[in-house]
């Protein structure tokens, strides 16, 4: 639609008022009520943080002990069936969300941390730093994620959900680094970066104080974005036998289930599902967050 | 700047990424700790002689550094190292491999490719029609479904319930066939799950991508221009519009090619299929590092050449990167 | 003989003109009623404000309206034929060739990924039966009466090689390509430097001689409008205000928005403490004032301005004013 409709109902001149903080959260709140997609997306993600939080509660057996005979299909004792071992689906699938969903979350976060770090030295002093870190990021971004994660994981002795997460944060903060490096290199011509710098503040709290505020929906939407791709990855990682045994995520759910796929369909659809709707649920939020924060990612 | 200008260029930025490349993966690997001659043998140790061998061929009583420029020297001199532990070159294991995996990464790429554009353009075209919402919801889907439980699922419906297709392996075992016809047959009816799967989950990435890129340059004053000159509504579309469209469509190709290997990696895994993914969890489950080392770079190799191909592709679309 | 407007020599002739614009939010009456002619070799300006409707009059004639708009009365008569009835294949042998449109920002209205010459080639393989050497013959032949050196050369860059105002004149080459009847130019100089915008005006003015055509020239600075002009109409929020030819707008306007737009224009030789401003804002096209449009912002407004809608009124020969002063 063209611009040339909106009539212009401000001078160029007027002040623009800058709304609080509040009130802008506001703005954004009722932009994303208006997309049933994205309202239907964040209550997945509320019903699957619940499920993850209460789990040991609302569980209607023990995850440990076997609760039925084996491999029984679905029915009104067991709504998702036994596993191999007698062990009530559901509550697997339940607890399964603990792990999965501390996995996607713990991740970003430390994803976030490199990625932010890296990113705003890159962009915010650019040059020589920017190059070098640029060329380092734009090859581990290359290389094929879960090639590198074999190789590392391989490596260690112990196999343990920590480890792998810390391995996946480590080999994905390219793309945010990048995307925060672009950002910062377009912001730190502004006006108030100026003025900051013209008051004696030092880098530091420029990049912090001063341009992070301004980025932190470009964040918000690119970490919603990843839990799940981080989630799915774990998820790939422990079925092709790399990951940790003792956590129960739905990744060694369905590792132990891919054995009994022909006899016992329940045993890996269900944690499929769980991870296909988790997944669906923050894409869901992520788009529309993305379109109620206005964001561009910018490459 | 010419084409050829432009691909030199291209070159001579490959080459120190290919050295970082090595850097890294000699790092990671030698960040395992013990001594390397007693991994080698896996299950079977190695005698002392043999390892001793080892150890002058490869450097491993010199200091790091040393040892990669040893390393390196041998890679670029095509020796991708020996793995103990199954008793073959490495080279030669990848060369009996190779084939599939291409086969199967171009044929599911390529097809994906096909389907999403066709199907973004018009979802573009027909915005907020049914049509979009519903092609838009399942490209949601799509790219939210884990791709090796979409494997397990659709083995389980059309392998093990309908028994339309087979479960596993390029082609049936211990069959003799008749004609090469009548092996293609077998080798696509066994290749069909597996590119299906990776086909599901790459046409929902691309689609959104091409829908988005499409909606964007729709909305730019030249094709106000390309309509007020009378072109017809087709012509606008598929010349002017998509052309444009296309630019971040190839960009976002050529970034992801290494998602793309990591579909494949699961799918041949559980498909049974011999490629390269294969033989890379299969080496990493028995720890047979050298085959490790090599294998990660010639699979880099393939990540770069194929991310040179879509650079070489923008570059042909777009005139105003090669005046950069 | 230029000036007097008689319905035969009449190239084209809007009448009472009305696209609406259909949003979530309300209806926005972008043109409403609006109705003017354009006779032979005639070049009409088309001023107002950004918003009042004058792009999508252009964009009306050439039915490049698209959703959520559409055009929903009135009559456009062009060559005997009301172009509104027309078919949409009818109308595309028209775009381009009869009727062509200038765009107002140059270097974005040209496809990056296609060099000059293809661009404007295209346009004349659509339209017209030449062999293929005689296309390229033609490309370079209009290129160089635009004013571009080394024409065989340049054709084969990209837009991106050219600056704004060689844009523009690739622009008019284009359109200019299958000689036109009339040529609208939608505010061709608004994004260009105070040079260069000189060096197209003066462009047009070669080339309507020799190509015999009509231009509607739309703009919003009036020292743009008057260096081309024959006749002007005035646009306010979606309706026409006032028509006259050139000299009777600039010595005896006498709608009050046009006296207040020729007013603001900054003159060199007039000392003035402040610049003249016109109060209040433009109107929001989905809620507008009620009665006459302008009645918010006018000095003369009384209370009738509020409440009856103007008609549009013959004042004299050849000029008509949209005011309650004047009925």
């Amino acid at each position: 639609m063209n611009s040339r409709l909106h009539t212009n109902s401000k001078k160029k001149n007027e002040k623009v008022h800058r709304p609080s903080r509040a009130t802008r959260l506001f703005i954004v709140w009722r932009k994303l009520k208006k997309s049933k997609l994205a309202i239907a997306g964040f209550g997945i993600v509320l019903l699957m943080s619940l499920v993850a939080l209460l789990s040991p509660i609302i569980a209607p057996y023990s995850p440990d002990s076997p609760s039925g005979s084996s491999r029984m299909p679905p029915s009104m004792e067991h709504i998702f069936g036994t596993d191999n071992l007698g062990r009530d689906m559901l509550t697997l699938v339940m607890y399964g969300a603990r792990i999965s969903v501390y996995v996607g979350i713990a991740t970003v976060l430390i994803e976030i941390a490199i990625g932010l770090s890296i990113g705003m030295t890159a962009g915010y002093f650019g040059g020589i730093i920017d190059e070098i870190l640029m060329r380092v990021a734009d090859v581990v971004f290359t290389l094929p994620m879960l090639m590198m994660v074999l190789l590392a994981i391989s490596m260690f002795e112990v196999r343990s959900i920590n480890i792998i997460i810390l391995v996946m944060a480590i080999l994905e903060w390219p793309l945010m680094s990048r995307v925060v490096r672009s950002e910062y290199l377009s912001l730190r011509e502004a006006t108030y970066v100026e003025a900051a710098r013209s008051m004696g503040a030092s880098n530091l709290r420029i990049m912090v104080r001063h341009i992070l505020p301004n980025i932190l929906s470009v964040m918000i939407v690119l970490a919603t974005m990843d839990i799940p791709w981080f989630i799915l990855l774990e998820a790939t990682i422990t079925f092709l036998g790399f990951g940790d045994p003792m956590s129960s995520s739905w990744g060694v759910l369905l590792e132990r289930g891919f054995p009994h796929m022909s006899t016992s369909w329940w045993i890996i659809t269900f944690p499929g599902l769980a991870l296909l709707i988790t997944s669906l649920g923050f894409n869901l939020l992520g788009d529309g967050l993305r379109d109620a924060l206005d964001v561009k990612v910018r490459e | 700047m010419t084409m050829k200008d432009y691909l030199i260029r291209r070159l001579i930025v490959i080459i120190p990424t290919f050295f970082l490349i090595t850097v890294i993966i000699f790092t990671l690997i030698h960040l395992a700790p013990g001594d390397p001659t007693t991994m080698m043998g896996g299950a079977r140790p190695l005698r002392e002689d043999v390892k001793e061998k080892i150890r002058i061929e490869y450097g491993l009583n010199q200091p790091i550094p040393v040892q990669y420029l040893i390393w390196l020297n041998k890679l670029l001199h095509g020796d991708l190292g020996y793995s103990y532990i199954s008793g073959s070159s490495v080279i030669d294991m990848i060369s009996a491999r190779i084939s599939l995996t291409i086969e199967l990464q171009l044929l599911a790429e390529l097809l994906s490719i096909a389907i999403a554009v066709v199907l973004g353009v018009i979802a573009a075209v027909k915005h907020h029609s049914i049509y979009d919402a519903s092609c838009s919801v399942g490209a949601l889907i799509g790219y939210s479904t884990p791709d090796f439980w979409l494997a397990l699922m659709l083995i389980l419906v059309f392998a093990v319930w309908l028994g339309w297709f087979p479960t596993s392996r390029p082609e049936t075992v211990g069959l003799t066939f008749t004609t090469p016809f009548h092996a293609l047959f077998d080798h696509l009816k066994h290749m069909f799950l597996p590119t299906l799967t990776l086909v599901t989950v790459w046409t929902a990435y691309l689609f959104r991508m091409v829908r988005s890129a499409m909606l964007e340059v729709l909305t730019q004053d030249y094709i106000t221009t390309a309509r007020s000159k009378g072109l017809k509504e087709r012509v606008v579309i598929y010349k002017h519009a998509l052309r444009n469209a296309l630019l971040p469509v190839v960009t976002y190709v050529g970034y992801s090619i290494g998602l793309l290997f990591t579909g494949a990696v699961v799918v041949e895994e559980i498909f049974a299929l011999p490629g390269l993914g294969q033989l890379m969890v299969e080496r990493s489950e028995a720890r047979d590092y050298p085959t490790l080392m090599g294998l990660s770079i010639v699979i880099a190799i393939m990540v770069l050449i194929a991310s040179l191909c879509a650079d070489i592709a923008y570059a042909a679309v777009d005139p105003r990167i090669r005046y950069d | 003989m230029k000036g007097e407007s008689t319905t035969n020599d009449a190239v084209l002739k809007i009448d009472d003109l009305r696209t609406y614009f259909f949003l979530a939010e309300g209806v926005v009456k972008a043109v409403d009623r609006v109705s003017m002619k354009i006779n032979e070799e005639e070049t009409l300006g088309l001023v107002g404000e950004s918003g009042c409707g004058k792009s999508t009059v252009a964009h009306s004639i050439l039915r490049l309206i698209r959703q959520p708009g559409k055009i929903v009365g009135g009559e456009i008569w062009f060559e005997g034929q009301n172009l509104l009835k027309r078919s949409e294949s009818e109308m595309r042998k028209l775009r381009g060739s009869k009727i062509a449109m200038v765009f107002q920002n140059p270097t974005s209205s040209l496809n990056p990924v296609f060099t000059i010459g293809s661009q404007i080639a295209e346009a004349i393989k659509l339209h017209q039966n030449v062999q293929k050497h005689e296309i390229k013959e033609k490309v370079i032949d209009i290129l160089g009466k635009v004013g571009i050196a080394s024409p065989s050369e340049r054709m084969k860059d990209y837009p991106h090689e050219f600056s704004g105002g060689m844009c523009q004149r690739a622009m008019m080459a284009m359109a200019l390509s299958c000689n036109p009847k009339l040529l609208i130019a939608d505010e061709p100089t608004t994004n260009l430097d105070v040079t260069i915008q000189a060096q197209i005006l003066d462009l047009m003015r070669i080339l309507r001689k020799e190509f015999n055509a009509s231009i509607l020239l739309i703009g919003h600075d009036f020292g743009v409008i008057s260096e081309l002009c024959d006749r002007i109409v005035v646009m306010y929020s979606g309706k026409v205000v006032e028509s006259a030819d050139l000299e009777t707008i600039f010595k005896s306007a006498k709608h009050p928005y046009t006296k207040a737009l020729l007013e603001s224009i900054p003159r060199i030789n007039i000392e003035r403490e402040r610049l003249h401003v016109i109060p209040g804002d433009v109107p929001e096209l989905i809620k507008p004032p009620s009665g006459c449009r302008f009645h918010p912002r006018c000095e003369k407004a009384t209370e009738v301005c509020a409440k009856k809608e103007p008609a549009i009124i013959e004042i004299k020969k050849g000029h008509e004013v949209a005011c309650l002063l004047y009925s």
